[in-house]
């Protein structure tokens, strides 16, 4: 081994050459911190004393805009919420000193009011007078039906929730005079306008989306999936979008209702959670979606910021598939739902956020009752069930959970342990969302973690329709004929009595068959800084009206 | 040296086809079916297969394939499910944002990296070669993801010396107008000096996360590199005739030892353009890394065929540009490829 360092036949002088040249290294680097360091200060506090923007801190982009056909993401339709307008919306109330938009009282929007005929049949809007698009063009009757006729043409989910409701097509919907258009209903029902008080229903503009209409494209879909530039008519307009970064929504001139107390609002996309939660402690972001619950429990002790808090109408179950083995028997469910931790789950996966689910039908719905509801930890019972149905011993079976859902993937962990004790080995099995998401919609997940339902329309009978009687959403097989029928009948029925007795027969029957672990309804959390205030709680579909907010220096 | 450079950018062709048929069979083999992502489950079926016709999803697989093929020749990489726009213009936007945060770690992970290196290798054994050593180790052993939320811990939330982590630049600052899409170089030509001021600010701990992480082997090789040559005959004798330092260490040892350190800058490079995404997470940078991970999760084909076509251009491009660099240094190598 030769160890004969280099730097021996060098005189020492030299040596400082590259000892120098390190050094400059050393010294940029420092400068170039120090430098930042006096701008970064002030970058930190500049939003707090900024009261005419609001700078809100989201997961993910919006995607496709289309009205009629948008994706089903929380920030696209917020946003449609937010730059459209409807014929009708829902009542701004208040409640416990709450102002809430009730999910079951409408007044007018852009239509100024509504006359219903005697058989309640024929609703006939009339337009406000003098209403406009952003772009200036007057919003009329011929607006409107421009509008139904491209929703009914399109068929899409809008256009087969209004025939839901009665208004089987686009013949229904005719002018009456410039600002007066008429509805006519094939039979008098109660779902109507909770079906259209919704941005699937936002007013377009013809001047601007005919244009863009194409032989390939014979709704503008493609135009509308990315713009709405003109067509826009709600309280706020889309001014910029880059794409993956943020988008911005500034005050629209010509809106008619309440006018937004901020001119802007930027929507930062910040794709990681506890980014989001440092941008919210520093007061760089006024109001941060989807933050951890835990963070949002910490979130209590800091002076700065403040969540607000509101039941949800959300049902998170687990669903459990009438068509596989050994779900296919009843006394198998219900050992099941006496398996399970449920106030164990609430405190340690929702941070207490949280009430247990106890019917098919959620608190907060007319009829919800829990009257009849059995299932507690319970596992005596549990057991007891479980060798009447012929599985003394248990058996083994595996849970689903879409990847990326923390709650489910902690939901499930507990289940898992808790049915251990009678003899259910569950395995945990995490599929990638779109893997999830197509088997579920192919109903032939056997056991599943289910935590994103929740229906607009606040009626017991449009809710029980979708998961127990469509053929998109059952996703349990659950299939009960019983079930069936009476939904089929009171689904349009103007009875009430006889709907709200139905209903209460109808929540017994789910409740005792079990087709879903009921696990819990998770409150509505947002956490933003203590000087935003005006927020309005929309229970319908929790999305936030921005035109509400305001900031205090 | 031209004819050269032509047929290995011929070769890319059947690479790129070859490529295609892959990630066209894979994307279609993973699970998932991308309408689902598209529309709201209360969607009638109707409607569903409306959409699946439009997107060509109805025609079978080897059908599919051509007019996907047909499309490329015209430069046409489909339309993304998601984001309704053209692949290519999405992949393009992204790519500046990923290009210009991978760039400046690149550059700092050199002039850090390579001076440590060569000092270490002169100084062997010295205190100089233990810092380089540990540092190195380090920077290996720690996850970015772990760098990444301590320093924006410490630097942004304690001591308020870093901006908010709001991604490339301030959202109430007006970007420069577009010309390269590298935010510090457009800012700075059209002269927007807040832009270019945030937009710097942004950089500074991206950059030194990832630089402190591809640092470590540029590191190494340097050294190793260099040892090599320092201990051969022709630096010792070049020594012997009494040269200066910088001449030995930089024209006699450097020069040889750079050549393996071209290609692992090479490689660490495109390690550097996938290893991207934690990093993208974590300070909403709007790049590749975050749109191909949204993309594949949502099973949007075009999207992540079309990110796989990119990433391997840019690959083929960047060892072809090392080819070229190896020819362009070092004679032997010049020789030998002309005699063959």
């Amino acid at each position: 081994m030769r160890e004969e360092p280099l730097t021996r036949y060098i005189p020492r002088g030299r040596r400082a050459w590259i000892a120098g040249a390190a050094l400059v290294v050393a010294v940029a680097v420092a400068v170039a911190f120090a430098a930042a360091s006096t701008g970064g200060a002030r970058v930190a506090k500049r939003s707090a004393t900024d009261t005419k923007t609001l700078i809100v801190a989201v997961p993910s982009d919006i995607q496709n805009l289309d009205p009629t056909l948008s994706s089903a993401d929380v920030v696209t339709q917020e946003l449609l919420t937010n730059v459209y307008d409807w014929l009708i919306d829902y009542k701004v109330v208040t409640q416990n000193g709450h102002r809430i938009g009730s999910p079951n009282t409408f007044v007018g929007a852009i239509a100024q009011s509504f006359t219903w005929n005697k058989n309640h049949t024929v609703v006939t809007f009339h337009l406000r007078p003098g209403v406009k698009f952003a772009n200036g063009d007057p919003i009329d009757a011929n607006a409107v039906e421009f509008t139904y006729d491209r929703i009914f043409d399109q068929k899409g989910v809008t256009a087969a929730l209004t025939s839901m409701a009665a208004v089987p097509d686009k013949n229904a919907v005719t002018v009456v005079n410039p600002t007066t258009v008429k509805f006519d209903l094939t039979k008098a029902n109660s779902l109507l306008f909770g079906n259209m008080a919704q941005f699937g229903h936002s007013i377009l503009d013809p001047n601007v989306v005919k244009p863009h209409e194409t032989t390939q494209d014979a709704f503008a879909h493609n135009w509308l999936s990315t713009n709405i530039d003109g067509t826009a008519q709600g309280p706020f307009v889309l001014d910029s979008w880059q794409r993956g970064s943020q988008w911005v929504l500034t005050k629209n001139a010509n809106y008619y209702g309440t006018k937004p107390r901020v001119d802007k609002v930027i929507f930062k996309i910040i794709p990681d959670p506890s980014s989001r939660l440092a941008l919210l402690k520093s007061g760089s972001v006024d109001i941060a979606y989807d933050l951890p619950l835990k963070d949002i429990k910490k979130l209590q002790s800091d002076k700065n910021v403040q969540t607000v808090r509101f039941p949800s109408r959300f049902v998170v179950f687990l669903g459990m598939n009438s068509k596989t083995k050994p779900f296919n028997n009843v006394k198998v469910r219900q050992a099941i739902s006496y398996a399970v931790p449920y106030p164990t789950i609430i405190s340690q996966v929702l941070q207490g956020y949280g009430r247990q689910l106890t019917s098919p039908v959620p608190f907060g719905t007319p009829t919800h009752t829990d009257k009849d509801f059995p299932y507690k930890l319970d596992l005596t019972k549990a057991k007891q069930l479980l060798s009447q149905a012929g599985f003394p011993k248990g058996f083994s079976t595996t849970l689903y959970v879409a990847s990326g859902v923390e709650e489910g993937t902690e939901a499930a962990v507990w289940v898992q342990q808790s049915l251990a004790k009678i003899g259910v080995k569950v395995q945990i099995q995490q599929l990638p969302g779109a893997n999830f998401t197509s088997r579920l919609q192919k109903h032939d997940l056997p056991f599943f973690f289910f935590n994103n339902w929740i229906s607009i329309n606040n009626d017991p009978f449009y809710h029980l329709f979708w998961l127990f009687r469509s053929d998109c959403c059952d996703y349990t097989n659950y299939k009960n004929p019983t079930v069936w029928k009476t939904i089929d009948t009171m689904m349009l029925s103007s009875n009430v009595k006889a709907r709200n007795a139905a209903s209460l027969r109808l929540q017994k029957i789910i409740i005792r068959d079990a087709p879903w672990v009921f696990l819990y309804q998770p409150d509505f959390v947002l956490a933003m800084r203590k000087n935003v205030h005006g927020y309005v709680y929309y229970s319908a579909d929790r999305f936030t009206r921005y035109k509400f907010l305001y900031k205090t220096p | 040296m031209l004819i050269y450079i032509a047929r290995r950018l011929a070769l890319l062709v059947p690479v790129l086809l070859g490529v295609t048929l892959v990630t066209f069979a894979l994307t279609r083999i993973i699970p998932g079916n991308p309408i689902d992502q598209l529309v709201s489950p209360l969607a009638s079926p109707e409607q569903r297969q409306e959409l699946i016709k439009q997107h060509g999803l109805d025609k079978p697989f080897y059908d599919q394939y051509v007019v996907y093929v047909k499309d490329l020749a015209h430069g046409d990489l489909g339309t993304s499910f998601t984001t309704s726009e053209p692949v290519l213009k999405d992949l393009s936007s992204r790519f500046t944002a990923t290009f210009e945060l991978t760039l400046y770690a690149m550059v700092v992970a050199v002039l850090v990296g390579v001076p440590l290196g060569i000092a270490s290798a002169v100084w062997r054994n010295s205190w100089v070669d233990h810092v380089s050593r540990v540092l190195a180790v380090t920077g290996i052993a720690l996850p970015v993801f772990w760098t990444s939320l301590t320093l924006l811990y410490l630097l942004f939330f304690r001591l308020h010396v870093l901006p908010a982590p709001y991604g490339r630049i301030d959202p109430r600052v007006t970007p420069p107008p577009t010309w390269t899409g590298l935010l510090t170089i457009d800012s700075l030509a059209s002269g927007h000096w807040a832009a270019l001021r945030s937009s710097v600010e942004a950089l500074i701990l991206p950059v030194a996360v990832l630089a402190f992480a591809v640092m470590a082997p540029i590191a190494r090789i340097t050294r190793s590199g260099m040892l090599e040559a320092l201990e051969s005959d022709y630096v010792r004798a070049a020594r012997s005739l009494g040269l200066s330092l910088q001449t030995v260490v930089l024209r006699h040892g450097l020069r040889n030892a750079v050549l393996p350190l071209i290609t692992m800058i090479a490689v660490v490079y495109g390690y550097l353009l996938g290893g991207v995404v934690l990093v993208e997470q974590i300070f909403a940078w709007p790049g590749l890394g975050r749109y191909v991970f949204t993309a594949i999760t949502s099973s949007d084909y075009p999207a992540v065929q079309g990110f796989i076509l990119y990433a391997t251009t840019i690959y083929v491009l960047l060892f072809l540009l090392v080819d070229v660099l190896y020819l362009v240094i070092d004679p032997r190598i010049r020789r030998g490829a002309r005699a063959a």
